[in-house]
């Protein structure tokens, strides 16, 4: 009788420590998930990108880059990015209405960037330009992204 | 509808081999990729896409072959799942439950592994595919970005990690979900002759497709299985358009392998959002 109560003290505390082994190996298996996402999370921080638009543009003209789009007006020229504010794909800007449109889900924003229409809730960001006028270094744009 | 003639459907998707035709165009499809894969550079992804189609011998071929395979193997994934609902009816025999969720765990990992090459490719609706991924994931709270620095991170890293995911995460998650169902079949070219002929005759005679970025360009149509989602896009928070409701979907799927009325409730769920799905593509579509 002794015997069998021994036995399944035993088997009790065997198959609590097996248990246990267990949650310790999933704890385990989980903890190692937050290294992972730590270091696929971080990002390097990048320097600022300075783009060369190396044309003048007429007054009322712009010119399409791949990252942003740039106006040149009698006030001066501004630079405003291509990314929707909606979830980031690259606007096309329709000159004859004056808008830039996005070609995923037709939001809708201005040429000084300002949202008009659509799902998109944010206006577009600007970038800052300032203009060359140097003969030496070649007439043109830099746009600070 | 008669109900004989209902009958009649329900055997036809029952009797056809959906699983063998499946795993065939797989095959195929993981041959193709990996003769692609070594053309491929994921540092220049748009160049290096269109020069398999303009300048290397036999490039569109083979992509072709990847793009047409991979999109059979999900179809005929998606007619073997309905053809086991439909067979499965009978409570005794359905799977057991743990079972059942693991192999509902394939069906994401097959509509992502379709959707990275869409990405991959990376021309005028690849591009767009992809950020608008990125940025559905991001808005998922918490978990956004970790998952996104998981899957995408386009953004940051341009397709390194798509392509990684493509090549080799994402095909292991479906491989582990779908391991110890597919061990117990075995399945041979010889037997599915017409199919391959035909798969790689349309591999020949049609180039996958492929939209270059241009000026001018005012709508893109996401690939055809996401074209519903592109719409509700439109309309409600990139969370509940991108995240919600893709996976209440998913949850119903793996409600089917529970008992009644569970399994009733999550048929009829199922079958009201394929309906909201398609009309939405439909809209999408005719845009």
């Amino acid at each position: 009788m002794a015997e069998t109560v021994r036995k399944e003290e035993l088997s009790t505390r065997r198959s609590f420590l097996a248990g246990s082994w267990s949650w310790l190996r999933w704890g385990a298996g989980i903890l190692l998930l937050y290294p992972l996402f730590r270091f696929l999370g971080y990002r390097a921080p990048r320097q600022p990108r300075i783009v060369k638009v190396d044309k003048v543009v007429p007054v009322g003209g712009f010119v399409l880059e791949h990252d942003f789009i740039l106006f040149v007006e009698q006030s001066g020229a501004w630079a405003i990015s291509r990314k929707c504010t909606h979830l980031g794909c690259r606007l096309n800007y329709q000159e004859k209405e004056g808008v830039l449109l996005c070609p995923c889900h037709h939001s809708r924003f201005s040429k000084e960037g300002i949202r008009l229409s659509g799902p998109a809730q944010k206006d577009l960001p600007r970038f800052p330009v300032a203009t060359v006028r140097e003969e030496k270094d070649g007439k043109g744009y830099l746009v600070s992204l | 509808m008669s109900a004989s003639k209902f009958m009649g459907i329900r055997t036809l998707i029952i009797e056809t081999k959906w699983g063998g035709m499946s795993l065939i165009s797989l095959y195929l499809s993981v041959l193709s990729g990996m003769v692609v894969a070594l053309q491929y550079d994921p540092a220049t992804p748009y160049f290096s896409a269109s020069s398999l189609d303009l300048l290397t011998p036999f490039g569109q071929f083979f992509r072709s072959c990847h793009f047409y395979s991979s999109q059979l193997f999900f179809l005929f994934s998606v007619g073997h799942l309905a053809a086991v609902i439909l067979a499965k009816a009978d409570p005794d025999r359905q799977l057991r439950f743990d079972k059942w969720l693991l192999l509902i765990g394939s069906v994401p990992a097959a509509l992502l592994l379709l959707f990275t090459g869409y990405v991959l490719r990376a021309d005028a609706t690849g591009e767009a595919a992809g950020v608008i991924a990125e940025n559905i994931l991001l808005s998922v709270p918490w978990l956004g970005e970790p998952l996104n620095s998981l899957l995408f991170a386009i953004e940051a890293e341009g397709m390194k990690r798509v392509y990684a995911n493509h090549l080799i995460g994402l095909g292991l998650v479906w491989g582990l979900c779908c391991w110890d169902h597919l061990r117990r079949y075995r399945v041979g070219f010889g037997r599915h002759g017409l199919l391959l002929f035909i798969t790689v005759l349309g591999s020949l005679c049609l180039a996958a497709p492929m939209e270059p970025a241009r000026l001018g360009l005012f709508h893109i149509q996401g690939p055809w299985f996401l074209l519903g989602l592109q719409e509700l896009l439109r309309y409600i928070p990139p969370f509940w358009a991108g995240v919600i409701f893709p996976s209440t979907v998913v949850v119903a799927l793996a409600c089917v392998g529970i008992e009644n009325p569970v399994r009733r409730r999550a048929l009829l769920f199922i079958a009201g959002w394929l309906v909201v799905y398609f009309l939405l593509s439909v809209i999408a579509a005719l845009r």
